[in-house]
C-alpha cells in the first residue's frame, strides 16, 4: 500500500482571468512537504501567476488554496517569498545587510527596531550564501548572481518552513546557480519545502524531486522522473495553443 | 479660433509621441521651465512683444538639457528629474517675476495671461506668427516622421539603422519646446500638460494604429479647443484655458469608459469570462457523480446534485445542453456526453486528495 | 522676535517639513505626484468655500485634503488600465481638477481674495500678519504653529514607521508577504504629503512647494546611499538653503520663496557637478 505523503501546498481548480483569455484555467498544483519542487512551463503560461495566487498577491476567480492544511492568512508566518528580480528597485538607497535584515521584520511589531539577535541571524544568513563581505555595499553595485543570493539570504533570515522563489535563476552564471541549488537541497534535508519557478529542464532533472508542468492548466504533477517525459514536455511547450486544447 | 486649432493640432500630434515614449509629464515640466526665459527677456526688452516667447523657448530647451544631464549622470529617476527642473526653473522665474512686478509698466499684466492663457484675444499679427510656427512644426514632424516613429518604438533598432536616437530626442524636444511655448498663450502654463496628454490618451482607447491615433488625437484636440474658445467668447469671464481642458478631459473619460480598450469593454469581457467559468464549474459538478461509478456517461437525477448543494441556474444548464456537453433525455435525468467528458479532461488528471 | 526672524523661522520650518516626505517620494520615483496634489487641492478649497462662505474655516483644509487624496486615488485607479501609464494618468487628472476649480472661481467667486496669482505663487512675506492670538496674548504667526505641527507629525511618523515605510517602498510584494500592508503605507505617505502641501500652500504657493519637497531631497540622495543619512542630509540642506535664499532675497529685494528655490536648485546642480567631476578619471 502506498503511503500518502503530506502535502505542504495544495491548489485545486485555480482560475485566473482578467479578460477574454485566461491566465490560469482550472489548474491544480500540489507539493509534498520537505521537497524541492519545480514549476516549469513556457513564458506566459501562468507559472508566476500560480505562485502569486498562492501568496495572495493576485485574486483568483475560482479555486481553493491550502497551505499546510490551512489558509494562507493563517500560515503567512511560516512562508518566505523570493520575488522576481525585476520587481525590485535596485537604485533604492539600501545596503546588502539591510536587505537581509528585512527578513527579520515579520518577527518585529510595528514601530519596533531590529535587535542584536536579529542582526546576528541576518549576518549568518549572509554567510550561508557567501555574501558577508559585501554586507555594507549598496545593492546596485552587485552582479545578477549576487543580487539573487542576497534575496535568498533574506529568505533564510526569515527562518520559514516553506520557501517560494519566482524565477530565481534568470540571468545568473552557472556557478552561482549550482551554489544556490546545493543550498536549497540542504534546506530540504532540514525538512523545509522549497517551491521554485524554473526554466532550465536539465537542472530540474538534476536537483528537483517533484515537478509540476504548467501551461494555463496543469499538464502533469508528480515525481520529476515520472513527469518529465518527452510526451509531457511536448504538450507543455508544444506548438498548438493551450486555449484551443482547452476548447476555450 | 484658427490659431487655437492650429496649436491644438500640433499638440495632438506631438502628444502621441510623448504618450508612447512615456514622457507625458515632460510637457508640464517644459511649460513651467519657460517662465525664467520669458521674465528675463521681458526685463531686457522692457515691452511685451512676441520675442519674449523666444526667451521661453530658450529656457525650456535649457530645462530639457538639464533633464538629460540629470538622467544620464545620476541614478535619480525621470520623475524626480522632471520635478527638479519644473520647480527650479519656475522658482527662478518667480524670483525674476518679483522684480517685474515692481516695475511701473502696465504691460506686465500680460504675465497673468501667461499663467492662464487667453486665446480669445489673440491679435491678428500674433495669429500670423502662430500660424507660421505651427506650419513649420508640422513640416518638421512630417519630415522626421520615420525617424520619430522608429525611435519611439525601438531605440536600439533605430540606432542600427543609422538613426541616432539622441539626435531624434533633441529634435523632438526642440519641436516640443516651441509647441509648448505657443500653447502658453492658449491655455497658460499650468494646463499645457493637459493639451499634450488628454487627446492622445483619448485616441489611444479607440485604436492601436499610430496613423489613426494621430488623426483621432488631432480631431479631439480641435473639437475641444474650438468649443472651448467659443464658450469662452460667449461668456467672457470664464477663462479659455480651463474650459478647453475640461472639454478634452471629458472626451478622454468618455473614451476611457466606452472605447474599444476601455472600461466598459473590459467589464463586459470579464462578465463573459465569469460566465464561462460558471459553466465549466457546473460541468465539473457532473463528475462528482462519477466518483463511485465507473461509467462517466451514466445519467443521474439532477436533484441529487442540488442535494449536495451544487445547484445551478437553468440558464447555464440550457447553455451546456446547447453546446452538447450534457444531455437530458428525460425529465430530471441529466448526464455528461462524450464531448463534455473530452472537454473536462484534455490532459492533466484531476487529483483527489 | 521681530518680523524678520519670524519669516526666517517659518521658511526653515516649512522647508524641513516638506523635505521629509520628499525623500521617500524621490526614492519611490513618484515625486511629480506632489505637483498633481498641489494643483488639485484648489478644487477642494473652492468647493469648501462655496459651501461655508468663509475663507478661514477648517472645512477648507478638509476639502483640500479630500481632493488631494481623491487625485491620488483616481490617478492610481487609472494607471491600472491597459493603455494608461502612471505619468499619463497624473497628467490627465490634475489639470482637470485645477480647471474645474478655476471655472468655479470665475463663475461664483470672482470677488474673493482667492487671487489666482497668489494661489500659484504665494509669499512668505505675508505670513507674519496672521497671528495666533489667545486671550489677547500673541503667540506668533499662525503659520509658524501649523507648519511646526506638521513638521512634528512628519518627524514622529517617519521615526516610528521607518522600517515599514522602507520595506513598502523598496519591495511591496515582499512587504505584502510579511503582512506589512504596503498599500496602507503608500496612502499614509500620500496623506502626509497632502497635509504638508496644504499647510505650505499659503506660504510657498502651489508650484514652489514642489521644489521644497523634491530638490533638497534629491540632493541628499546624491550624497548618500543610506536612507537614514539621506533624511538627515535633506534636513540640513533644506534649512541651509532656506537661510541662504532668505538672505539673497533681503539683499536683492526679490521674492523670498523664489530666492530659496533658486538657491536649492543651484546647490543641487553644484553637487551634481562636483560629484561627477570627482568621478572622472583624471
Amino acid at each position: 500500500m502506498k503511503v500518502q505523503p503530506t502535502y505542504a501546498v495544495v491548489v485545486k481548480d485555480l482560475t485566473v482571468a482578467y479578460d477574454q483569455n485566461p491566465v490560469l484555467w482550472d489548474a491544480d498544483f500540489y507539493a509534498p512537504a520537505a521537497s524541492l519542487t519545480a514549476i516549469v512551463g513556457p513564458n506566459g503560461g501562468g507559472k508566476s501567476t500560480l505562485l502569486k495566487s498562492i501568496l495572495g498577491l493576485i485574486h483568483p476567480a475560482t479555486g481553493s488554496i491550502t497551505i499546510l492544511q490551512d489558509s494562507y492568512e493563517h500560515k503567512k508566518d511560516v512562508i518566505a517569498y523570493v520575488p522576481q528580480k525585476n520587481s525590485v528597485d535596485w537604485n533604492f538607497p539600501i545596503t546588502v545587510f539591510d536587505v537581509v535584515l528585512m527578513g527579520r521584520y515579520k518577527y518585529l511589531d510595528w514601530m519596533r527596531r531590529p535587535k542584536a539577535h536579529d542582526k546576528d541571524i541576518a549576518y549568518e544568513a549572509l554567510k550561508q550564501v557567501n555574501m558577508h563581505e559585501y554586507a555594507n555595499r549598496h545593492i546596485n553595485h552587485l552582479s545578477g548572481g549576487q543580487q539573487q543570493r542576497i534575496f535568498l539570504a533574506r529568505a533564510l533570515a526569515q527562518e520559514a518552513l516553506i520557501y517560494f522563489m519566482d524565477e530565481p535563476f534568470v540571468g545568473i552564471d552557472t556557478t552561482s546557480e549550482d551554489t544556490i541549488l546545493e543550498l536549497l537541497q540542504n534546506l530540504k534535508t532540514q525538512g523545509k519545502t522549497i517551491i521554485v519557478v524554473h526554466h532550465n529542464l536539465q537542472r530540474v532533472q538534476q536537483y528537483f524531486d517533484w515537478t509540476a508542468l504548467i501551461n494555463i492548466s496543469h499538464v502533469a504533477i508528480g515525481p520529476t522522473k515520472e513527469v518529465l517525459t518527452l510526451q509531457n514536455i511536448a504538450t507543455t511547450f508544444g506548438q498548438s495553443t493551450m486555449l484551443e486544447t482547452l476548447h476555450l | 479660433m484658427i490659431g487655437t486649432c492650429l496649436v491644438a493640432t500640433v499638440n495632438g500630434m506631438l502628444g502621441c509621441f510623448t504618450l508612447l515614449r512615456q514622457q507625458s509629464l515632460i510637457g508640464d515640466t517644459l511649460a513651467h521651465a519657460t517662465l525664467p526665459g520669458i521674465c528675463i527677456f521681458f526685463l531686457l526688452l522692457q515691452q511685451k512683444s512676441f520675442l519674449i516667447l523666444l526667451g521661453g523657448v530658450c529656457s525650456a530647451l535649457l530645462g530639457a538639457c538639464l533633464f538629460f544631464v540629470i538622467t544620464q549622470y545620476t541614478h535619480l529617476k525621470k520623475d524626480s528629474a522632471l520635478g527638479i527642473i519644473l520647480s527650479f526653473f519656475f522658482g527662478t522665474g518667480t524670483y525674476f517675476l518679483s522684480f517685474i512686478q515692481k516695475l511701473p509698466h502696465a504691460q506686465k499684466a500680460g504675465i497673468h495671461k501667461l499663467l492662464f492663457g487667453n486665446a480669445s484675444t489673440i491679435l491678428e499679427h500674433e495669429l500670423i506668427v502662430i500660424a507660421l510656427l505651427c506650419c513649420g512644426i508640422l513640416f518638421f514632424i512630417l519630415q522626421w516622421w520615420p525617424e520619430l516613429y522608429i525611435s519611439t518604438f525601438d531605440k536600439h533598432f533605430s540606432h542600427s539603422l543609422g538613426i541616432h536616437p539622441i539626435k531624434v530626442d533633441i529634435v523632438f524636444l526642440i519641436l516640443l519646446a516651441v509647441t509648448i511655448t505657443l500653447s502658453l498663450h492658449l491655455v497658460g502654463i499650468v494646463l499645457v500638460s493637459s493639451l499634450l496628454v488628454a487627446a492622445p490618451l483619448a485616441a489611444r482607447q479607440w485604436t492601436n494604429n499610430l496613423h489613426i491615433l494621430m488623426i483621432l488625437s488631432v480631431i479631439f484636440s480641435c473639437i475641444a479647443s474650438c468649443l472651448g474658445t467659443y464658450i469662452s467668447s460667449i461668456a467672457p469671464h470664464i477663462a479659455t484655458g480651463p474650459t478647453i481642458v475640461v472639454i478634452i478631459s471629458c472626451i478622454t473619460f468618455f473614451s476611457l469608459i466606452f472605447g474599444i480598450q476601455g472600461y466598459l469593454h473590459k467589464f463586459i469581457n470579464k462578465r463573459k469570462m465569469m460566465y464561462q467559468i460558471k459553466e465549466h464549474t457546473m460541468l465539473k459538478n457532473f463528475l462528482l457523480f462519477n466518483e463511485r461509478d465507473t461509467d462517466p456517461l451514466k445519467l443521474h437525477d439532477i436533484k441529487a446534485l442540488a442535494a449536495i448543494g451544487k445547484k445551478s441556474t437553468n440558464k447555464i444548464l440550457k447553455s451546456l445542453l446547447q453546446k452538447g456537453y450534457i444531455c437530458n433525455p428525460s425529465g430530471t435525468m441529466w448526464g455528461l456526453t462524450a464531448l463534455g467528458l473530452k472537454k473536462l479532461q484534455p490532459y492533466g488528471k484531476k487529483i483527489s486528495l | 522676535m521681530n518680523i524678520y526672524h519670524e519669516i526666517l523661522l517659518i521658511a526653515c520650518v516649512t522647508a524641513s517639513a516638506c523635505t521629509l516626505p520628499g525623500v521617500f517620494l524621490v526614492a519611490r520615483g513618484i515625486a511629480l505626484i506632489s505637483d498633481a496634489i498641489s494643483h488639485s487641492i484648489l478644487l477642494g478649497m473652492v468647493i469648501a468655500f462655496l459651501c461655508v462662505h468663509s475663507i478661514n474655516s477648517w472645512w477648507i483644509f478638509i476639502g483640500a485634503l479630500i481632493s488631494g487624496m481623491l487625485t491620488v486615488g483616481l490617478t492610481e485607479f487609472l494607471s491600472h488600465a491597459k493603455y494608461i501609464k502612471k505619468d499619463a494618468a497624473v497628467g490627465l487628472v490634475f489639470p482637470l481638477f485645477f480647471s474645474i476649480a478655476v471655472i468655479l472661481i470665475n463663475l461664483y467667486a470672482s470677488s474673493i481674495h482667492l487671487d489666482t496669482d497668489a494661489v500659484l505663487l504665494g509669499d512668505l512675506v505675508f505670513t507674519p500678519f496672521h497671528r495666533f492670538i489667545i486671550q489677547g496674548l500673541d503667540y506668533g504667526p499662525i503659520t509658524l504653529w501649523s507648519m511646526s505641527a506638521i513638521l512634528g507629525i512628519n518627524i514622529i511618523g517617519i521615526t516610528l514607521f521607518y522600517k515599514e515605510l522602507m520595506v513598502s517602498i523598496f519591495d511591496p510584494d515582499y512587504a505584502h508577504s510579511i503582512s506589512y500592508r504596503p498599500n496602507f503605507f503608500h496612502y499614509a505617505l500620500m496623506l502626509i504629503t497632502s497635509i504638508t502641501i496644504i499647510g505650505a500652500f499659503d506660504t510657498v504657493g502651489s508650484v514652489l512647494v514642489i521644489s521644497f519637497i523634491i530638490v533638497p531631497a534629491a540632493t541628499a540622495h546624491l550624497l548618500s546611499y543610506n536612507l537614514a543619512y539621506i533624511l538627515l542630509h535633506a534636513l540640513g540642506i533644506s534649512i541651509s538653503t532656506a537661510i541662504a535664499g532668505y538672505i539673497l532675497a533681503q539683499y536683492t529685494q526679490g521674492s523670498i520663496t523664489g530666492a530659496i528655490t533658486l538657491v536649492q536648485g543651484i546647490v543641487f546642480f553644484s553637487i551634481l557637478g562636483i560629484l561627477n567631476y570627482r568621478k572622472k578619471p583624471s
